[in-house]
């Protein structure tokens, strides 16, 4: 059929409507040419075609289409681009944290054209300078040696150098504190993210049901999209979901698109938005030990006893079934053994710590308030429960467990569902108790549905049939229908005359629908076998039926057995996944890493157990350890050699002997003598500073074995504090050549006799003469170095502070008891080389806590001049490679988004081309729509007229 | 299929171009204001960590030229004191003034009449010599090895080699030793001495009326009729010699300080000594004692020692520069020819006298000869002694040895300032050399920084211009509905 007179009126209509709908979407796009995020639209626009052919067509009609229908609005979008883009994304993110995260510790670290006026070329860096300071003092005092004002001007330099490894540990601590503060602010920015796109997913879910398009809702949508793959590397995915019958939509689910290098690690793929379900990121905190009473199997503490359950062990690590009669059998299998809770020892029984149950970042104030609470030191992220805009929580129903049960069971079960919670997992199991009915169905191959001799009754048509109301009516007249009793006709069986039929029952009606019997069918024969749908089930096997017994019209008789089955399923909750380390990537992590990573200074145990690649990581903590394993080894080493024994030009640690005939003036006089030690066996050990470890520590390996146990007799052995003996492994007393040069002995004339004084007593003194002390400490106002001085410390030990403290040398030259006045030896050889000695740098010299088994193999071997210069090139190949990586992404990423910008975005040239087109179309429109007028006006009105 | 360019896209790509552009832009005018090669570790690593291994070597070698000039102008000083020594020493007969001088004329004066005058002279010079080696560069003293806090060389009492105060002789009184009952020992103090009567110094044993003692009213006495006067036990082994701490320039034993001859001590320690423990400690001084100075000379160590070689050893040891110490190695003889008279008569025969005693410092040879002159007669300047005479003849002979070993030194330490002075050049010079690496590696070439400057400008000012025609052009600008 072709199109109606006025038909064409609405083809014309619909393409004024068509372009008149296609300006205002060209509009919209020019409108939005700016809006961010915005993709271009396009309008859908099909032929209307009164589809199907006619039942009756004239072939020699043409089948013209009814013009134009726009169906629909859509966007233009490249999926694959957009992977592309936010996994350059995620990319850009991390390169630009890390990046900015350097940049920020070398505004405290890189001393490049620092120091001095540029113009004048004296930008020798700040640190750098001032160890040559430091250099250039003692070098004066080599030369100035015993005037006080000389060993000032050390002390000053190093004072100043002190001044500034504080200064730069104070510099990255604030550093980290921002970083902290940054990454803070992060999270929470993710956080909004995901609820707001959660939010949108269901409002664009709503728009989807009810038929809308929710085109600028997806924009926005994909817009945050974006913004989340900058911090995370995600992998977003669309699929449809049921919403009734035979309706669907889309859902977006978004998850963590596979960071972790560790194949066996799933925690990487956690999934952050399913539909309308999103989940929240959150720092982990440090927990209140004493708040929680038990330990779940992986060492978790938690408050929920059913998760705290563990198989029970011996003492021998066998596991143990509990019988009822209270005696212990031992299982292979732990699934068989006897669950026992793991209690927390660490809990406080008294409850005062109940509910508070975190710790505040002094690691001592408990906290009831997660905002209160101090970060987990590795930060580790924990990813919440998939939860909708009203907190309710996602649960998965997967496929049920089946299982047959007997008839017995089920009858038990009554039939009846019934669920259960599990307290250790929250997992609802929900269990069913289904009768299935057979399919096994005996029909009867006889059986004839209008049988005129098996059934009872007879319908209109004369078939036979079971079912009284398919049977034809037969009417029940009343005879005694305005009759009186006594009327001629009258039955006394039947009811009175008012009523014109009677029910089958034998009462009057005056309905006639309730006035008829069934017609019965008089050829029924009860034998006929055609009259039975099916054979007994019971009867199937019978070679010889028989009608009724073995013939049924009902279908349960004719089923076979039902089989009984219990279905399981469980209903599982979204839970919280605790974030492996390396399940990020993006901006999120490379902050986490500037916050965790301490490359060498890693712990063994964050290698073996948290990441692999952790000591080639380098965070702010790296540079912070490295500073103060540099100010340590600088502090402790000057220490070390400004302190010891006064010694002969031999090397041999003294002691003072009187020499009676010594002297100028023949008065006698002390003079120095090496000590020897002689063994219970005789044999004899000079005490030589090549032996003295420091001055706290001899090398015993060097002492003969007499002259330990002539040591130990002696009562000269290792101390503590109290002045105990330190006892070793063995449980022996440690033998301690330090201990005796502390001790006092008697002088002796040169002979070996005693020496006595003028009053004919005996001298004492100190066996060796010890000089020096601290130079540095963690503290000014004391000496102490321990807990260890690190750059955060350093200080001028308060002896230093008050008076020179540089011994100048230990050397007191032959027969002299104390050290030249300007002898220098001990600055050449010891303070001096400290310029030019290789030090080895160890990660495990510093001891933090919290933080054990730390490498022990050098990171470094070189000047400590050189190790600052290693932090600022390790730092700068880091900020260089973090740069270039930051700049290829970036290009990178630029280039896909001009790629997605050409599928997606406006072009003003498209556009105009588009608003010609549909100026065209609608003045086309129009001209169609004048025509059709002017045909039809010459058809209405001019036709048939004549003139 | 060529790829739909976008207005949007295009803009993107225009800003990230841009940008790139003013961020060069910027960097070239960073560059041409610091003229810095590059101002961050980021920026070139490698460079960096090169510049700042010279800027130390650059710091450390200024440090080393200070501490070398330093040292140069002590070995000036030192140098100065050493050419005021080698005056006095100086062995040219005709050198008036110098020690020398006197002490020839003091050996061939004819009649030694002023042999005392010229004693004096010769004191003085000695003297002289002491404090030219005293002096001071800044606040050390110059000779004084690796004690330049205290004064090298001092005059000190000359000691009495008997001096035993603690010995047994050295105590007047006897008294008992209260740790060993029965015996007893020594004391000055006469209220701790025992006390025995006071004997009679007249007792005559021999005299029956002969009494012992004296008694309390001063008369003799038996001690039995009237007691004895009860006095300090004396020391019958007491000798006041030991109780004397210094000699006379004569020999005698005296506890008056200014009476007393003197010995020339350096550190404390008579430079004449031949005590052993006094050697050793000179020998330790003069040969062991090292004060090194890091001069730029490659400080190295080698087994927990500083290679002697990569350091500088600035301890000039005053005894070092006056000859040495202690005596002379092999025994003077000197043989004094017979002295006859006028009429030819022996008036003292031939005499030969072996000194295994002459000293090898200057100062104390000088130092005695001046003693000895003046110990000559101050009438007829004959010599005190034939020992005096044949003495100072040795002494003038060492005197003329020792003067060609501080001669020697001299001309040592003459040689130490010129490599002191090279040092100084040659430390000036590796500044130089690092300073021009620096400026090599740490700084542009200002015409090429403001070429890079002018290029990156002008595409910054290009990428503008492009700016302009991106936002410009479009169809709608030639759209026409009329």
């Amino acid at each position: 059929m072709g199109i109606g007179t006025f038909g064409s009126f609405t083809q014309a209509r619909l393409a004024i409507y068509a372009a008149q709908t296609g300006l205002t979407v060209t509009g919209n796009n020019i409108s939005n040419v700016n809006t961010k995020g915005y993709t271009r639209q396009r309008l859908d626009q099909k032929s209307f075609y009164n589809a199907g052919a006619d039942r009756y067509y004239s072939t020699t009609g043409a089948k013209v289409g009814q013009g134009v229908l726009c169906y629909g609005l859509s966007q233009l979008r490249d999926p694959y681009l957009d992977i592309q883009y936010r996994s350059k994304s995620a990319e850009v993110g991390a390169m630009d944290a890390l990046l900015e995260g350097l940049n920020r510790v070398a505004s405290v670290l890189d001393e490049v054209g620092k120091g001095g006026e540029i113009t004048e070329g004296k930008e020798f860096g700040i640190l750098h300078a001032q160890f040559q300071e430091v250099y250039k003092a003692l070098n004066k005092l080599t030369d100035q040696t015993g005037h006080d004002e000389y060993d000032v001007q050390v002390k000053s330099a190093c004072a100043s150098l002190t001044e500034f490894l504080r200064k730069y540990s104070r510099g990255l601590e604030e550093q980290y504190n921002n970083t902290v503060a940054m990454f803070e602010n992060n999270v929470d920015e993710v956080n909004s993210i995901l609820t707001s796109i959660r939010n949108l997913n269901e409002n664009i879910r709503q728009a989807d049901i009810y038929g809308d398009d929710a085109l600028e809702m997806r924009d926005e949508r994909n817009l945050l999209i974006d913004q989340l793959s900058e911090f995370i590397k995600i992998d977003v995915s669309y699929s449809m979901e049921k919403v009734g019958v035979g309706a669907e939509v889309e859902k977006l689910t978004i998850k963590l698109d596979n960071a972790n290098p560790d194949s066996a690690v799933h925690t990487d793929e956690t999934v952050l938005i399913d539909g309308i379900y999103g989940t929240q990121l959150s720092i982990d905190a440090v927990l209140n030990e004493k708040a929680y009473k038990y330990v779940e199997p992986d060492g978790t503490l938690t408050n929920n006893e059913a998760r705290a359950q563990i198989p029970f062990q011996n003492a021998w690590g066998e596991y143990i079934k509990v019988e009822a009669d209270g005696s212990h059998t031992v299982v292979t299998d732990p699934k068989d053994a006897t669950l026992i809770t793991q209690e927390n020892p660490k809990y406080d029984k008294t409850g005062a710590n109940d509910g508070l149950l975190y710790l505040k970042a002094d690691g001592k104030t408990a906290t009831a308030t997660y905002a209160e609470a101090a970060h987990d030191p590795n930060f580790n992220i924990t990813v919440s429960e998939l939860k909708d805009r009203n907190g309710r929580l996602l649960f998965t129903i997967g496929e049920p467990t089946r299982t047959e049960i007997t008839k017995a069971e089920f009858e038990a079960s009554g039939g009846k569902a019934t669920s259960e919670v599990d307290p250790a997992t929250d997992i609802v199991t929900i269990t069913t108790y289904i009768e299935e009915l057979s399919n096994e169905i005996i029909r009867n191959p006889l059986w004839n549905k209008g049988s005129t001799t098996a059934y009872k009754y007879l319908t209109a048509s004369g078939t036979g049939t079971d079912d009284p109301q398919q049977a034809a009516k037969v009417y029940q007249y009343n005879p005694n229908f305005g009759k009186k009793p006594g009327d001629a006709g009258w039955d006394n069986t039947k009811p009175d005359g008012t009523f014109q039929y009677i029910k089958a029952d034998g009462t009057g009606t005056n309905k006639a629908e309730e006035g008829w019997l069934p017609k019965e069918n008089d050829k029924q024969d009860t034998t006929d076998v055609s009259g039975y749908r099916y054979i007994k089930y019971a009867s199937k096997d019978k070679t010889t039926l028989t009608v009724p017994d073995d013939y049924t019209n009902d279908l349960t008789e004719a089923r076979g057995p039902s089989t009984y089955v219990k279905q399981v399923y469980e209903k599982v909750p979204s839970s919280k996944v605790a974030l492996d380390d390396n399940d990020l990537y993006g901006k999120l992590q490379s902050q986490r890493e500037l916050l965790t990573e301490a490359g060498e200074f890693s712990s063994q145990d964050t290698i073996a157990n948290i990441d692999e690649n952790a000591a080639t990581k380098r965070g702010i903590p790296y540079y912070q350890k490295s500073l103060d394993l540099l100010a340590h080894t600088f502090a402790t080493e000057l220490n070390k050699i400004n302190q010891g024994y006064l010694v002969n030009p031999e090397g041999e640690i003294v002691t003072q002997v009187w020499n009676p005939k010594g002297g100028s003036q023949k008065t006698g006089g002390m003079e120095s003598q090496a000590i020897t030690l002689v063994g219970d066996n005789g044999t004899k050990y000079t005490l030589t500073k090549d032996d003295m470890l420091s001055p706290k520590e001899w090398d015993m390996s060097k002492v003969p074995d007499d002259v330990k146990t002539w040591l130990t007799d002696n009562d000269y052995v290792k101390k503590d504090a109290d002045g105990n003996p330190i006892l070793d492994k063995d449980g022996k007393e440690i033998p301690d050549v330090i201990a005796y040069l502390n001790s006092e002995q008697t002088v002796k004339n040169l002979d070996g006799t005693e020496y006595k004084d003028a009053d004919g007593n005996p001298v004492k003194i100190t066996a060796g003469t010890f000089r020096g002390g601290n130079l540095f400490s963690n503290n000014g106002d004391t000496n102490d170095d321990d807990p260890p001085i690190t750059a955060g410390n350093i200080s001028i030990s308060l002896d230093w502070a008050s008076g020179p403290m540089i011994v100048n040398s230990f050397v007191c030259p032959t027969g002299f008891t104390e050290p030249a006045s300007s002898d220098s030896d001990n600055i050449i050889k010891n303070f001096t080389s400290f310029s030019y000695r290789s030090f080895e740098f160890h990660p495990d010299t510093v001891t933090y806590e919290g933080v054990e088994n730390v490498r022990h193999d050098a990171m470094f071997s070189g000047k400590l001049e050189d190790m600052w210069l290693n932090m600022g090139t390790v730092l700068g190949h880091d900020q260089f490679i973090a740069s270039k990586s930051l700049d290829n992404a970036y290009d990178s990423q630029v280039s896909i988004d001009i790629s997605r910008d050409s599928v997606s975005a406006v072009d003003f040239n498209d556009e105009a081309m588009n608003l010609m087109m549909y100026a065209k179309a609608y003045n086309a429109a129009c001209r169609l729509m004048t025509t059709i007028d002017s045909v039809l006006d010459k058809l209405i009105n001019n036709t048939g007229m004549t003139t | 299929m060529i790829p739909r360019m976008t207005t949007t896209g295009s803009l993107r790509g225009y800003r990230y171009n841009l940008q790139r552009s003013t961020f060069t832009l910027n960097k070239s005018i960073t560059t041409v204001m610091t003229g810095r090669a590059f101002n961050s570790f980021a920026e070139d690593p490698t460079k960096a960590a090169e510049s700042f291994h010279l800027r130390r070597a650059y710091l450390r070698t200024s440090s080393q030229y200070d501490l070398n000039e330093s040292t140069v102008r002590k070995y000036e000083v030192a140098y100065s004191s050493m050419d005021s020594v080698e005056k006095v020493i100086d062995t040219d007969p005709e050198s008036k003034g110098a020690a020398y001088y006197a002490i020839i004329r003091a050996l061939n004066d004819p009649d030694a009449s002023g042999r005392n005058a010229l004693g004096q002279e010769i004191t003085a010079h000695a003297n002289d010599m002491v404090q030219f080696m005293n002096g001071r560069y800044g606040d050390n003293f110059i000779f004084s090895g690796a004690d330049a806090l205290n004064v090298p060389l001092t005059w000190v009492p000359k000691s009495n080699p008997n001096y035993a105060p603690d010995s047994p002789e050295a105590f007047k009184y006897l008294m008992d030793d209260p740790a060993n009952p029965g015996t007893k020992i020594g004391t000055n103090d006469a209220a701790k001495a025992n006390t025995v009567p006071q004997p009679n110094p007249n007792y005559d044993p021999n005299d029956p009326a002969s009494l012992p003692f004296l008694g309390t009213d001063g008369k003799p006495t038996d001690g039995v009729a009237t007691p004895a006067n009860q006095v300090p036990e004396e020391n019958p082994d007491y000798d006041e010699k030991v109780t004397l701490p210094y000699l006379t320039s004569d020999g005698e034993p005296t506890d008056d300080e200014f009476e007393a001859g003197r010995t020339l001590c350096y550190r404390g320690v008579p430079v004449d000594s031949d005590d052993p423990s006094d050697l050793e400690k000179l020998d330790y001084i003069s040969k062991g004692e090292k004060k090194y100075v890091d001069i730029g000379l490659g400080y190295d160590m080698n087994g927990g020692k500083v290679e002697s070689s990569s350091v500088y050893n600035i301890a000039l040891q005053a005894v070092n520069f006056l000859g040495g110490y202690g005596s002379e190695e092999e025994p003077r003889t000197v043989t004094l020819p017979a002295l006859k008279d006028e009429d030819g008569n022996v008036v003292r025969a031939e005499q030969t006298f072996t000194f295994k005693d002459i000293p090898k410092n200057i100062v104390s040879i000088t130092d005695e000869i001046g003693t000895i002159l003046q110990r000559c007669s101050p009438e007829d300047g004959h010599f005190a002694t034939t020992e005096d005479e044949a003495r100072f003849n040795a002494l003038v002979d060492a005197f003329e040895e020792s003067s060609f070993r501080v001669k020697d030194r001299y001309t040592e330490l003459t040689t130490q300032a010129q490599f002191l002075k090279n040092n100084q050049q040659q430390l000036k010079d590796n500044a130089y050399t690092i300073n021009e690496q620096i400026q090599g590696i740490d700084y542009v070439d200002e015409a090429a920084a403001i070429s890079d400057f002018i290029y990156a400008r002008y595409c910054y000012d290009t990428a503008l211009k492009v700016g302009n025609s991106v936002l410009s052009q479009s169809l709608m600008d030639y759209m026409n509905f009329s």
